[in-house]
């Protein structure tokens, strides 16, 4: 039996009676100093099938509840408590670091894109075919830029922080992510909700609130 | 909620214990590209 890690939190943090994980087996925390990590045992490494993602996920959120935690990646596992407190220790400054950059907030998710597919590149014949083909790419990624800018210029100051992807898929060609502090939280989703009629031709999805999954590690280009 | 956003978050994000950072190519389409690979395979497991 290992320990598959749910959450970082606080180290006053207690796991609340009933909040149970995978397999329905109950979460403990293991304290070392000022942080707590969230733990669950489990059967060697869990699957990553759609039903134990979202199990997995609706553990993390009940302990996000009106608290900061720090959510795991799917998947990590340890071989006991001693290796839990080990992390603790080892990554103190890290985490605490964290927990206080998205303290008080929540994830937002928002993905533009254009539903009925964008215009696909022609296919040009003749001589320059090959600089027709790679112009029409290079619109398309400005195209997807301006609609990552309308999105930010729209939401961006409810923010404190955000990150954002442009992908090659036409319906979801912009995927972003905002850490939102939990009061501008409605006004977050009803500032999307408005959006979706003004980007002409656009689809806009926002998913959250999320634990911010995307703002505890950092990245590295 | 789309599957895509809820394997995007869980199994990029998150703490890990190797450590924080991750690496993203330019344009990230590699992460993308793992994804789709990730949402097939799980598609194909679900029919099964």
């Amino acid at each position: 039996m290992t320990l598959l890690l749910y959450a970082i939190a606080n180290g006053d943090h207690v796991v609340a009676p009933g909040i149970s994980g995978l397999d329905d087996r109950p979460l403990h925390s293991v304290a070392r100093g000022d942080l707590a990590a969230v733990v669950g045992e489990c059967q060697a490494e869990p699957a990553a099938t759609p039903d134990v993602l979202l199990r997995f996920e609706q553990a993390v959120e009940e302990l996000m509840g009106d608290r900061t935690v720090l959510p795991a990646r799917f998947g990590t596992v340890m071989a006991d408590e001693n290796a839990a407190a080990q992390l603790l220790i080892s990554r103190r400054d890290q985490f605490a670091d964290a927990l206080q950059r998205v303290d008080g907030a929540v994830e937002l998710g928002v993905r533009a894109g254009w539903p009925n597919g964008d215009s696909p590149p022609s296919r040009p014949s003749g001589p320059d075919a090959g600089a027709e083909y790679l112009l029409g790419r290079l619109d398309r990624r400005h195209r997807a830029r301006r609609l990552a800018d309308e999105v930010d210029a729209a939401l961006g100051d409810l923010a404190r922080e955000s990150s954002c992807r442009i992908l090659g898929r036409p319906e979801s060609t912009v995927t972003a992510a905002y850490l939102v502090p939990r009061p501008q939280v409605e006004e977050f989703l009803a500032r999307c909700r408005s959006l979706k009629d003004t980007i002409a031709g656009a689809s806009l999805v926002c998913t959250g609130p999320w634990p911010p999954y995307s703002f505890v590690t950092r990245e590295e280009t | 909620v789309a599957l895509i956003d809820l394997l995007d978050r869980l199994l990029q994000g998150g703490v890990t214990i190797q450590g924080d950072i991750t690496l993203s190519a330019a344009g990230v389409d590699l992460v993308e590209l793992d994804l789709r690979v990730l949402v097939a395979a799980v598609d194909k497991a679900a029919r099964r």
